[in-house]
């Protein structure tokens, strides 16, 4: 079973988006901040990352950073999911190498449907 | 002075609002700054206010409305399935507010909850204040959560609520446009019926009637709430329902019922501001002891040496002030003490307590004495007893209640500024300014800024062959010695330590002729079966004793050993301790994380080693 780490230092949010992934087969692991993403993911290696962008201690683009620059992890597909809305912090997140960028609230058929595609992809790149 | 009676923890109050009318009651539970139910009945309608510290944080009109109720009402914009994805979450989550849950989500924005939270209390103070008849009762309570309110004020208002001025004086504009607005339709409605009525202008007398052309709409409330109320400056409306009375503060004629919790209703006797005897209210620094009769002074002093960072007792009785004073110094503890003179008979009182306060342990306690006159023999007098610093008592009671605040304030601000200056000269505060900046200093070397350095460092690709050196710079900042062993071969391979070993043998040198079999029963053994740390002690096992024996001659009382893992997969454990000094070992998070990225570098690292010893 594919895994999925959700990162989010609001519990409240991150159990909405674990509520929206347990309507897909997948196996979730949770993180309350980067750091702890970063302690889990050694342990527990992840086929796709969720990440909220303003946390404690390091944020979720510094997240995304380390896991691109990682050999062993820079090829996990990362969606990040934010309150903000500009196009700028878009295009950074996606620049940084985030494949997807949802704005809170989201639509939760939108997000299964996101992750779905990029889990399909990563079972077909390890097939290929 | 009437006051907050003592009995029991939790008190509540009752009376009637011809006596007490509700704008002095919350005017008097912003300036003793409570937290409570203010629950009001007129006209067949029961309303609650909630205050947290003085401050107004939500209004409620015979049922309680949720936030999400509340929000999606009168905030077209927002989408009702978000709310009801809001709603599943707090089903799941009781123990999380709503209005935390819709700020988390991103449903609506901080500005729309405070600017609806705004609202809904301005209308219903508006309605509470139309008349002056009926029941009140306040529900004094030790704290309010957001689940009770079903928000954070926190995290909306700069304070721990909206100050009752702002609502109240809003109130009033709200209250004389209505009337215009009202007057205005009646006209209307009049001229329409074909009356004949002679027009009239909007302005200061909304009581006249007169045909309208249209209808004037309610103010709305500010867009930016606390922002917009603590920048603009004060109001100054032509008509408000709270005036600034010239009359004494505190009203000390009115009998008000007091009512313990759980019990009947009771005359307990009569009403002010003091707060909880002995309460302690922070844990700062210095000490301040005060003795202080007047609740509201003591409140006040209370209030602001908190928040410059003292730890404050409060008293307005001398024994129990002097018992208090006596433990603090007895203990060794930095205190300053300040004491409050009302009347001659209690100045008496308070110099004989200066003496006895001089006579403890040796100890001259940095001390304010506050005088209610100017006479300078009487300041004279409180110096010879032991004061360093006299202070004349400012009377408010010819002024009203805004200005009374203000001056209070200051004043006791003016008493903070002088006591800190005073302590500031202290030998005994330099050392511990120094100790702080030293602790201070310790706590950024291990700054997450290092972390983040190490771990960028370490996903360098150039770098590999260092993991073992960095990973050792890392432990550094957390204990006395520590050593790295890898796995290879179903056995633990020391490659590199460093720390004291007792003799002349170096750690690193000590821990490459370390070898342990992975399936022989020691610390290592089991870090690998569970893949977690372990802190504590060893047992004594025949491999720990090795282990121990190979590190040197110096023992610890307690050791850390925390695994490095990749893919799930043990690649190796740092071992450390604190042997040298036996501290005890302080938080490693930052270690812990520094590892779970070494684990990959370790991985890469491990196939080009040339082992040595490995049998």
């Amino acid at each position: 079973m594919k895994r999925v780490m959700v990162v989010e230092d609001s519990d409240s949010m991150r159990a909405y988006i674990v509520g929206a992934l347990e309507g897909i087969m997948v196996d979730v692991v949770e993180a309350s901040t980067g750091f702890e993403a970063l302690k889990q993911i050694p342990h527990n290696p992840v086929d796709l990352v969720v990440t909220d962008i303003n946390m404690p201690d390091i944020n979720g683009l510094e997240l995304i950073h380390f896991l691109k620059q990682h050999p062993h992890t820079r090829n996990i597909p990362i969606i990040v999911i934010s309150t903000e809305r500009s196009q700028e912090d878009q295009e950074r997140a996606m620049e940084m190498g985030a494949v997807d960028y949802l704005v809170k609230p989201f639509n939760i058929e939108t997000f299964r449907a996101k992750v779905n595609q990029l889990l399909e992809g990563t079972e077909n790149d390890q097939n290929g | 002075m009437a006051e907050w009676p003592n009995q029991g923890d939790v008190m509540g109050l009752i009376g009637r609002l011809e006596d007490l009318p509700v704008s002095d009651i919350i005017q008097i539970v912003y300036l003793s700054r409570r937290t409570g139910v203010l629950e009001i009945k007129k006209r067949n309608n029961i309303f609650r206010i909630y205050f947290i510290k003085g401050g107004l944080v939500f209004a409620e009109k015979n049922v309680h409305l949720g936030i999400d109720e509340l929000l999606l009402s009168t905030n077209k914009e927002i989408d009702p399935a978000f709310i009801q994805q809001a709603q599943a979450v707090h089903a799941a989550m009781p123990e999380r507010s709503m209005g935390d849950i819709l700020l988390e989500m991103n449903v609506c924005s901080p500005a729309d909850l405070a600017k609806t939270i705004y609202a809904q209390i301005q209308e219903l103070a508006y309605e509470i204040l139309q008349d002056e008849e009926g029941e009140f009762s306040f529900d004094l309570r030790d704290r309010l959560t957001s689940t009770d309110i079903g928000y954070s004020p926190d995290k909306l208002f700069k304070q721990s609520g909206i100050p009752p001025d702002k609502i109240l004086t809003r109130s009033g504009e709200i209250g004389i446009i209505k009337e215009i607005r009202d007057t205005l339709v009646r006209g209307k409605e009049a001229f329409k019926a074909g009356a004949q009525v002679a027009p009239v202008t909007m302005t200061e007398h909304p009581e006249e009637e007169g045909p309208a052309v249209e209808t004037v709409p309610a103010p709305e409330p500010p867009v930016e709430i606390e922002a917009a109320v603590e920048e603009l400056p004060p109001r100054q409306p032509a008509h408000t329902i709270l005036v600034e009375r010239e009359t004494a503060l505190i009203p000390t004629d009115i009998d008000i019922h007091f009512r313990p919790k759980d019990e009947s209703p009771k005359l307990f006797g009569k009403f002010s501001l003091l707060s909880k005897e002995g309460e302690q209210v922070t844990d700062l620094g210095y000490n301040l002891c005060i003795l202080e009769g007047d609740p509201l002074l003591r409140v006040t002093l209370k209030r602001i040496f908190s928040k410059g960072g003292f730890k404050v007792y409060h008293y307005n009785q001398t024994q129990t002030y002097l018992s208090k004073v006596r433990e603090l110094l007895e203990a060794g503890e930095p205190s300053v003490l300040v004491l409050g003179i009302s009347n001659t008979l209690q100045a008496r009182e308070i110099e004989s307590a200066l003496r006895d306060i001089q006579g403890m342990q040796d100890s001259q306690p940095p001390t304010v004495v506050i005088h209610p006159g100017l006479d300078p023999r009487q300041h004279h007098t409180s110096y010879l007893s032991g004061a360093d610093l006299v202070m004349v008592r400012p009377d408010l009671t010819t002024m009203s209640v805004k200005a009374s605040e203000e001056v209070l304030n200051t004043f006791v601000e003016d008493v903070l500024i002088a006591v800190q200056r005073y302590i500031q000269r202290l030998p005994e505060f330099t050392e511990r300014q120094k100790f702080h900046d030293i602790a201070a200093k310790e706590r950024l070397n291990r700054s997450l800024t290092l972390l983040k350095n190490l771990i960028f460092e370490l996903a360098n690709p150039e770098d590999k062959t260092q993991v073992g050196l960095m990973t050792l710079r890392m432990a550094a900042e957390y204990l006395e010695r520590a050593v790295i062993l890898l796995v290879k071969d179903e056995h633990f391979v020391g490659i590199g330590g460093f720390g004291l070993t007792g003799d002349d043998v170096p750690m690193n040198l000590r821990v490459r002729n370390t070898v342990i079999p992975e399936k022989e029963e020691s610390i290592f053994s089991q870090v690998s079966s569970t893949l977690k740390p372990h802190r504590g002690k060893l047992r004594r096992t025949k491999w720990n004793e090795y282990f121990l024996n190979q590190l040197g001659k110096i023992f610890p009382n307690e050791v850390v050993l925390i695994p490095v893992v990749a893919r799930g997969k043990l690649i190796g454990v740092l071992y450390g301790d604190n042997a040298e000094f036996k501290r005890p070992i302080g938080n490693t998070d930052g270690l812990e994380i520094f590892l779970s990225q070494a684990g990959y570098a370790f991985e890469d690292v491990i196939h080009s080693i040339r082992w040595k010893g490995v049998s």
